[in-house]
């Protein structure tokens, strides 16, 4: 009978023991593996023990402020866990990136893992050239409206949109109702309208071409008809909207918006019913990223709800997937509302065009004719 | 400053007295310390400027595809110069560095004269006061003028046509007329620091003598004082010109060496003299507004506008009771680390690059205008002004095709600081050598004819006698390098990242007054530099 009981107490300590052995094991389980089944459990904890082992990250990208980038990568960090990788981020204008990246790629000594931007025909071309690594991330299947405005390019990435649209400040048109582009050309809106400067920026040629899908050239003749400002920098362009030396802008970004809204400024985006151009912003991977578990990680993370909504706390984003409400009603009432200033795309009438056949062509023709349309209007940078 | 001027004379004829004596080596004439230096500086000149450009050029004629570069053309030029935009554009970039170089001329060669040669009331409070639209860059001066002289909500602008009920406004800040004015109020500096040198240096006796002989105080100036400045503002004019026109600046070298290399400015000599200012009688006072003028138009103005920006949490188009607030400047100081590490990277590229880039400069003004070969002198002086007109875009692409296949490539702040070293190093070279070209070979000749070695030379006779042109390009430089934008945007990774391009990431990011007090550190800890290298050089005076 004492024997027994030793027995009994042995199997007790040593059960105790193994469960608190066991328990750090458990305990320092990612959250996200905690919430992971089977086969994808499986997948994203052997990204997790390579990500480990390489300990570092670079990503870059034009779109997401340092204090956004920081927000996602302490989030990421604690949601993966993976306090202990060392993360590398950039943020530039999308031209100093691809310049930056095309001689490294030339040189074979290629920096960045992960690049986020808005280049639909860099990216193409990267695709063409083999430099774009192939991965299909578990979130890519929720990407139906941006595959529906012909912005993802499948297996390489899917596609957030980058939307230039028209802005109007508020404090000084009033409430106005806009719905349409040819509103601008009223007569009373003479030179209080300001255009993107196409002629020097590829991304507002391509709004150009893009709008040009359902408007006339006539209609932008009478835009400069009406002495519109040509601007070139989107910052420059917010603070004339904010201190109303325009009243209207036609190529303002949902950021802009978005910083005019914080200072105070109630500077509201317009989606006009003939619709609007939205560029691709891709999340890709490089096909030399020197650490490929923490980049498929992370594209996983920037294409998710949890992703996009520490993004979205921080700077606004128009997502290229349905999204469920924000927890700070702030963002579901500024940002993700219908009339807000970063909808996701399901939500706006999205002039749709096929990017992966936008050829360097199609650009320089565009452009001639933005130039020769607006030739007499004054530049304004 | 003359005061010492004379005292250095005298130290150098002391140090030339004292007979350093070298040993002299078999290989002594070949591989001496003399031509190992000069020759090493000519070296790293060649690595820094020619490399870059040269493989930059080379690119410029090949067609490049998504299959890499290919044969060799000059399509890529046909096709810039027959696009009727690019002449237009090339017209328009021509007027404005014209007039950039004039009036920023004009004004800073009158402000030098007025503070080195002429009795001129309160100078000593003023040349800081002119000095400070040099810390400011022209980026965020025409953030400043925008707030100011925008058509529609310029403050100036608004303020006058409710004053003088004018019928529109009076500044237009997109016209031709406000981008010469303001690029002019930010080159002034520029103009001031490269000739007030030479006008420091300049032995009274020349203007007493005219004005003995009955010459007035204006005709003095114009035909004794200025001419004797000429290489100084010849060659202020020049970089203003070639920097404002960001173009190769062969023409740019080609004036400057026909006109200012053949002709003789020795102003300091191995004779003493004492120090002298010109009376202006009660022209002082016209003098002293026409200073203050300048102040209130490139300091008072664009700061007030960016200190009142600064401190509403909307810019509106005029300062408003209703949006004071203190947000800017908490975000700034307290809840912005990126900006700290950007300080801290910037200000090891100024103190550190800026030294190197001196000592490199001080070399090669000696082998341009001490060396006994005058051919070789000419392409130096050529090759180190180059990198004046590559604007800083190409510069730093430049770096990036040439460095980025050598283990530079691996230390983004040393790349960084020696492509700031190359793009900053004809301005370094053009403030020391026009001290330089004032000072007689005289002095460095006696001393080597009294055995000193080269080294001890310039280390006794040259350094104490150039001591505040090395000064003024050290100083100079590490404002340059603080404030520097294009190259860092394209060379900068996140850990090398400089104040400029995190300035840059908040004027994107951020609303006008949030830039605006992020300006203001960035001027506030420029002029703290600006002590700290006058207390660490133990200079007086702000200029040399």
């Amino acid at each position: 009978m004492k024997s027994r009981g030793f027995g009994l107490l042995g199997i007790f300590v040593v059960t105790a023991v193994t469960l608190s052995l066991a328990m750090p094991v458990w305990a320092a389980e990612a959250p996200i593996l905690q919430s992971l089944k089977g086969a994808e459990k499986a997948r994203v904890a052997k990204l997790i023990a390579g990500a480990k082992k390489e300990g570092v990250f670079s990503w870059a990208t034009n779109l997401a402020p340092v204090k956004a980038a920081k927000a996602m990568e302490k989030d990421f960090k604690k949601y993966y866990g993976l306090s202990s990788v060392k993360f590398r981020f950039a943020n530039r204008k999308s031209g100093t990136l691809i310049k930056r990246f095309e001689q490294e790629i030339k040189a074979d000594k290629l920096s960045v893992d992960v690049v986020v931007l808005a280049a639909a025909s860099w990216l193409h071309s990267m695709k063409r050239r083999g430099n774009l690594m192939k991965y299909t991330s578990p979130e890519d299947k929720y990407y139906a409206p941006a595959e529906k405005a012909k912005m993802n390019a499948p297996g390489y990435w899917v596609a957030d949109g980058q939307l230039n649209t028209m802005a109007v400040n508020r404090d000084l048109a009033g409430d106005v109702k806009l719905t349409s582009w040819y509103d601008l050309t009223n007569p009373k809106y003479a030179g209080k309208v300001l255009v993107g400067d196409s002629s020097r920026s590829e991304t507002y040629t391509l709004w150009y071409m893009g709008l040009r899908q359902v408007l006339p050239k006539s209609y932008f003749e009478k835009l400069n008809a009406q002495n519109s400002g040509i601007m070139i920098r989107g910052a420059a362009q917010r603070r004339s909207l904010m201190a109303g030396e325009y009243w209207f802008g036609t190529t303002i970004m949902a950021r802009h918006n978005w910083i005019a809204k914080k200072a105070g400024v109630k500077m509201d985006p317009i989606y006009p019913k003939e619709g609007t151009v939205a560029l691709p912003i891709g999340s890709v991977i490089m096909a030399k990223a020197k650490h490929p578990n923490m980049s498929k990680l992370f594209v996983d993370y920037w294409r998710s709800v949890r992703g996009h909504h520490v993004l979205l706390s921080y700077n606004p984003l128009n997502s290229g997937r349905p999204l469920p409400p924000h927890k700070d009603p702030d963002v579901n009432k500024f940002i993700l509302a219908d009339d807000g200033i970063a909808p996701p795309l399901d939500r706006i009438n999205i002039i749709p065009v096929d990017w992966s056949k936008v050829t360097p062509d199609d650009v320089k023709k565009w452009r001639a004719e933005f130039n020769s349309v607006f030739s007499s209007a004054p530049r304004k940078n | 400053m003359s005061t010492d001027l004379n005292e250095a004379q005298l130290k150098a004829g002391a140090a030339a007295a004292e007979g350093m004596a070298a040993p002299v080596s078999p290989l002594g004439g070949i591989f001496n310390v003399e031509n190992v230096s000069k020759i090493g500086s000519l070296i790293l000149l060649a690595l820094l400027a020619i490399l870059p450009i040269t493989v930059y050029l080379f690119s410029s004629f090949q067609i490049h595809t998504e299959a890499g570069a290919v044969g060799f053309t000059l399509s890529n030029y046909v096709r810039t110069f027959t696009q009727p935009k690019i002449l237009s554009a090339i017209w328009n970039t021509l007027i404005i560095a014209f007039g950039t170089a004039f009036f920023s001329s004009i004004v800073g060669v009158a402000l030098a004269w007025f503070h080195a040669r002429t009795d001129m009331p309160l100078r000593g409070i003023m040349e800081p006061l002119t000095l400070i639209p040099f810390f400011l860059s022209s980026f965020l001066g025409a953030i400043a003028w925008w707030a100011l002289a925008a058509p529609r909500t310029g403050m100036l602008n608004r303020w006058m046509i409710d004053l003088f009920g004018l019928s529109g406004p009076p500044f237009n800040i997109y016209s031709m007329t406000g981008i010469v004015m303001v690029l002019a109020l930010f080159y002034i500096p520029y103009m001031y620091l490269f000739t007030i040198g030479s006008l420091n240096r300049m032995d009274p006796a020349l203007e007493e003598s005219a004005r003995v002989c009955g010459t007035g105080v204006l005709r003095t100036a114009l035909r004794v004082t200025i001419p004797l400045s000429t290489p100084a503002i010849l060659s202020g004019a020049i970089i203003i010109f070639v920097v404002s026109l960001m173009l190769i600046a062969v023409v740019g070298l080609y004036v400057q060496r026909k006109i200012v290399a053949p002709r003789s400015y020795v102003t300091v000599t191995g004779k003493g003299f004492r120090p002298h200012r010109v009376s202006l009688g009660n022209w002082k006072y016209a003098a002293m507004a026409l200073n203050l003028l300048y102040i209130l138009m490139a300091v008072i103005l664009p700061l007030g506008a960016l200190f009142l920006a600064s401190l509403n949490r909307a810019w509106l188009g005029g300062f408003r009771w209703s949006q004071l607030s203190f947000y800017n400047w908490d975000f700034i100081l307290f809840s912005y680390d990126y900006a700290i590490d950007a300080m801290k990277n910037s200000l090891s590229l100024g103190f550190i690059g800026g030294f190197m880039t001196v000592v490199l400069c001080t070399f090669l003004s000696m082998v341009i205008l001490r060396g006994k070969n005058r051919k070789l002198s000419s392409v130096v002086d050529y090759v180190s002004t180059l990198p004046i007109g590559v604007p800083g875009l190409v510069m730093g692409m430049a770096f990036l095709i040439t460095w980025i296949n050598t283990p530079l490539y691996s230390f983004p702040l040393f790349l960084l600081m020696l492509a700031y070293m190359t793009r900053y190093l004809p301005y370094g070279l053009r403030t020391i050598t026009s001290v330089l070209q004032s000072l007689s070979p005289e002095l460095e000749e006696s001393s080597r004819v009294c055995g000193a070695t080269f080294l001890g030379t310039i280390r006794k006779v040259t350094v104490p006698l150039l001591r505040p042109g090395i000064f003024a390009a050290y100083l100079m430089l590490f404002i340059m390098f603080i404030r520097e934008l294009p190259v860092s945007a394209l060379l900068a990774t996140e850990d090398s990242t400089p104040m400029a391009v995190a300035l840059y990431v908040i004027s994107e990011n951020e609303a006008l007054g949030v830039v605006s007090a992020f300006a203001l550190v960035q001027a506030v800890l420029l002029l703290i530099g600006t002590v700290i290298f006058r207390r660490l050089g133990n200079i007086e005076k702000l200029s040399v």
